[in-house]
């Protein structure tokens, strides 16, 4: 069961995307009024 | 992922961004958005996909899906992350959450969609997962 829940905040992170750009948790949030974010198994 | 390519104009509408994040590398998810990107414009290629409506990430050491808590380490191909969804806000408050342990069990792309746009604007979102 996953510990983040509705109510807290996003950990902060630091990834890239799929083209190397760098990504920062949460700043990455202040671009948009919502973000969907979707975690997926990968590894077909 | 599929459900966000054909929900795009809605996204768009409502301004929201999509982040999907998994271990696979780059290069995977490429691969991935090829065939997603392939399949959409066979199917409904009145939708133009410009912009792109999702952005894909890669967490290899599944740094970020642990700290959300969202990993699953039983799977015979290693530590993968679990079939969760967020919907978050400009200051990184969680509004919204659909948390699965099966891929196969997603919100309803409509019903994902409108509570994005519904964070979006402000809006109250719904209180019950939609689909559960």
């Amino acid at each position: 069961m996953a510990k983040l829940t509705v109510g807290d905040q996003f950990p902060a992170a630091k990834l890239n995307d799929i083209d190397g750009l760098a990504v920062n948790f949460p700043v990455v949030f202040e671009n948009a009024p919502a973000t969907v974010v979707f975690f997926y198994r990968g590894r077909w | 992922m599929t459900a966000f390519v054909y929900e795009w104009e809605r996204y768009l509408k409502g301004k929201v961004q999509i982040l999907g994040i998994s271990v696979e590398t780059p290069e995977e998810g490429k691969k991935l958005i090829e065939r997603v990107t392939r399949d959409c414009q066979d199917d409904r290629p009145h939708i133009p996909l410009d912009p792109y409506p999702v952005r894909l990430l890669s967490d290899p050491d599944a740094m970020l899906i642990r700290a959300c808590g969202t990993e699953n380490e039983g799977h015979w191909a290693g530590t993968i992350a679990a079939p969760v969804t967020y919907i978050v806000d400009p200051s990184g408050l969680v509004k919204w959450a659909y948390v699965s342990d099966s891929a196969a069990d997603r919100p309803s792309p409509v019903a994902l969609a409108k509570a994005a746009c519904a964070v979006a604007a402000g809006e109250p979102t719904p209180a019950v997962f939609p689909g559960k």
